[in-house]
């Protein structure tokens, strides 16, 4: 079953196929270089024998029959021992002259090329030689055979032969060796890899992929998609955060609310306190539904899906200070304006501003009256920095990190009435667009600072 | 007014037109985009009430195709989406206002009957009165029975989208929107500090005050009987 699978996979499929390419390529590479070094050895010989048999020919014209056959006497006794081979058979059948005993049987009448096999006689191995031979008609009934014991050169050319063949099934079981290995290797990187998967997909967020396997393109892979494990688990648990933190919100107004609601459904006869009820359950629903919206922005602005223009924060800053000031002076308040020009910021208008308002919704909720609260804008070196500062009772320093998480609400803001998610909002809309926050002391007071990345800065 | 309630939810959609019904108008229901395309095409309506999300046609298509046959009836989407660009690609598609769920039924009331009078109001007026209060658009002035009042620029813009909106419930939430453009709910309510001061600014000294609060739902502007 394993096996079946290692087999079926795409990597043993391309191992297999550069295998296959890798043994068909050297075995024509092999083949034609024994096919060039038989020709050559071949035709040494041949050119030897040709040589010596158009030369013999040509002396058969010109001397008579006896001169003729001593003179193949006289080539056989002189070249025999380096394998040539003669014969001169007579019209009649008889051998006149060479060093074969007898004309070779099963070669055709008809002059030219040919081969047969004989037996040594002075030497000792009883083996039968190949030769190779040409045949003339001399005319006149008489037939010269000019040959070469090519016993050697057969030998040489099995023995290069042997060794290509060998060659190539080296290469080949080399070659089958690496694939295998190779495919072996990345199927079972991939492997693991796809086994991590499957136990990441089963809900083992905290699960990475191996990274011991050689540096490499799968490597870089397995690399990349921890990056990516490791964003989803953060959005992961800060939705699970959420969710609980959610809970446990909506579960204290919904609990009242279902007071309320059963004391007016009790309340039958009593149509003013049923009434109150029902208001105060009303009052309680709209709660319920603000912390909701706003759970709900937090959640967008997290995600980092909401579309991103060019925003001027002058005019931001600008309409919610126009948006917050009567607001301010009812409390007794001055609300200042220090704006100043600054370089404009790829952001979300919408979300900009209420991550403003809350500011300075907080701002104005917990400055005591005839305090000032200044929003502050201003380009530095390194951002458009917006302010708010307030005279309020501050953020002790231990909290200042606290304030900036989901729904915290500080023991001193119980008589003020909030969700505990402005700030939270603040911070996710700053995360949204590359800003940090920065909380200080004013002595008294608060203040916040949102650096946010200039536009040339940030692309 | 006739108003068409595309809605797929029965329970919300029977909510809605009973609400409707009970403020005096005529409601027909459907629960299925094509079904509510066909209806808008083919019958008159003062308004139409689009669910974004609907089984085989959604609300921003019927939209679109109403647009295209040159139906202009005024549309209000409701949409249990609240993305920032949600508003806007549903504005865009041809839509009126949007309105996002949960939402207060007051509130959908208010939008719709602004919406409804909108299209029966004339948009190249230069001079907006209600009773004796006259607000010039061109020379950005306001008068109260021919005295100057003196306004800054955001109370004026707000005392604007009163007057247009004059005799209509505005609520809180369609103020910000309006002369805000704000599509959120401040954790205070500022609006109603602005409107104490606009109030201040045109009521005070006058014996019959025109900008009036609506018990849970927002303001209107109007001279009473």
């Amino acid at each position: 079953m394993k096996r079946n699978r290692f087999l079926r996979t795409s990597v043993v499929r391309l191992a297999a196929l550069f295998t296959a390419a890798f043994v068909l390529g050297s075995t024509l590479l092999l083949a034609s270089v024994y096919y060039s070094a038989s020709r050559i050895i071949d035709r040494d010989i041949e050119t030897l024998i040709v040589e010596e048999g158009n030369d013999l020919a040509q002396q058969f014209t010109k001397l008579d029959h006896e001169a003729f056959a001593a003179l193949v006497h006289l080539r056989a006794s002189e070249f025999g021992a380096r394998g040539a081979l003669y014969a001169l058979l007579a019209p009649d059948g008889r051998m006149l002259a060479g060093n074969l005993t007898e004309w070779p049987r099963n070669i055709g009448r008809r002059p030219g090329w040919t081969e047969f096999a004989f037996r040594p006689q002075r030497t000792r191995d009883r083996d039968l030689h190949a030769v190779r031979a040409r045949t003339y008609d001399l005319g006149h009934g008489f037939r010269l055979l000019v040959g070469n014991d090519v016993a050697d050169k057969r030998a040489l050319k099995s023995v290069i032969g042997a060794s290509l063949m060998w060659s190539v099934g080296g290469m080949l079981l080399f070659a089958c060796a690496a694939g295998w290995w190779l495919g072996r290797r990345m199927v079972n990187q991939l492997e693991r890899v796809v086994e991590a998967v499957h136990r990441i997909r089963a809900g083992d967020l905290s699960r990475r992929l191996p990274r011991n396997g050689p540096p490499g393109e799968i490597d870089q892979l397995a690399a990349e998609f921890n990056s990516l494990l490791e964003r989803i688990e953060q959005l992961t648990l800060a939705m699970r955060a959420v969710l609980d933190s959610t809970a446990h919100d909506l579960r204290g107004p919904l609990s009242r609310l279902r007071q309320m609601v059963e004391r007016a459904s009790h309340a039958a006869g009593d149509e003013a306190a049923r009434k109150a009820a029902l208001e105060s359950a009303l009052w309680e629903t709209d709660r319920l539904q603000t912390m909701l919206d706003s759970l709900l922005r937090i959640a967008l602005a997290e995600s980092g899906n909401v579309p991103m223009t060019g925003v001027d924060l002058l005019a931001v800053a600008d309409n919610v200070a126009d948006l917050y000031e009567p607001l301010a002076e009812e409390k007794g308040l001055t609300l200042e304006r220090r704006l100043r020009p600054a370089a404009p910021v790829q952001g979300n208008p919408q979300l900009l501003a209420q991550a403003l308002a809350n500011l300075l919704d907080n701002a104005i909720k917990f400055s005591p009256p005839g305090a000032s609260v200044v929003i502050e804008l201003a380009q530095e070196s390194d951002g458009v920095k917006l302010a708010v500062i307030d005279r309020g009772p501050g953020i002790p320093a231990a909290d200042q990190g606290r304030v900036l998480e989901r729904g915290v609400r500080l023991e001193n803001a119980h008589e003020v009435p909030g969700s505990g998610l402005g700030l939270t909002l603040v911070a996710a809309v700053a995360r949204l667009h590359s800003a940090s926050i920065d909380l200080a002391d004013n002595a008294p007071g608060l203040r916040i600072t949102v650096t946010f990345p200039s536009i040339s800065a940030a692309l | 007014m006739r108003v068409l309630v595309v809605e797929d939810d029965p329970k919300a959609s029977d909510y809605l037109a009973n609400a409707l019904r009970e403020s005096g108008n005529t409601v027909e229901q459907v629960a299925d985009g094509l079904d509510g395309l066909h209806l808008a095409r083919h019958e008159r309506f003062d308004i139409l009430i689009v669910d974004r999300m609907l089984p085989r046609l959604d609300g921003l298509t019927i939209i679109r195709s109403l647009r295209e046959h040159q139906v202009a009836t005024p549309v209000l989407i409701l949409s249990a989406l609240d993305q920032v660009d949600d508003r806007v690609r549903g504005l865009r598609a041809g839509g009126d206002d949007y309105l996002t769920k949960p939402y207060h039924f007051v509130e959908l009331l208010a939008r719709i009957e602004a919406l409804a009078r909108r299209e029966r109001a004339e948009p190249g007026a230069t001079r907006l009165v209600v009773g004796d209060l006259v607000l010039d658009l061109v020379a950005r002035r306001v008068t109260r029975a021919d005295k100057r009042i003196e306004l800054t620029a955001r109370e004026f813009q707000l005392l604007e989208f009163l007057m247009r909106n004059a005799g209509q419930v505005v609520t809180r939430t369609m103020i910000l929107e309006g002369v805000w453009d704000y599509h959120f709910d401040p954790q205070t309510n500022v609006i109603d500090v602005h409107i104490s001061r606009l109030r201040q600014a045109i009521d005070r000294g006058f014996a019959r005050p025109l900008l009036h609060t609506v018990r849970g739902a927002g303001y209107v502007l109007r001279e009473e009987e």
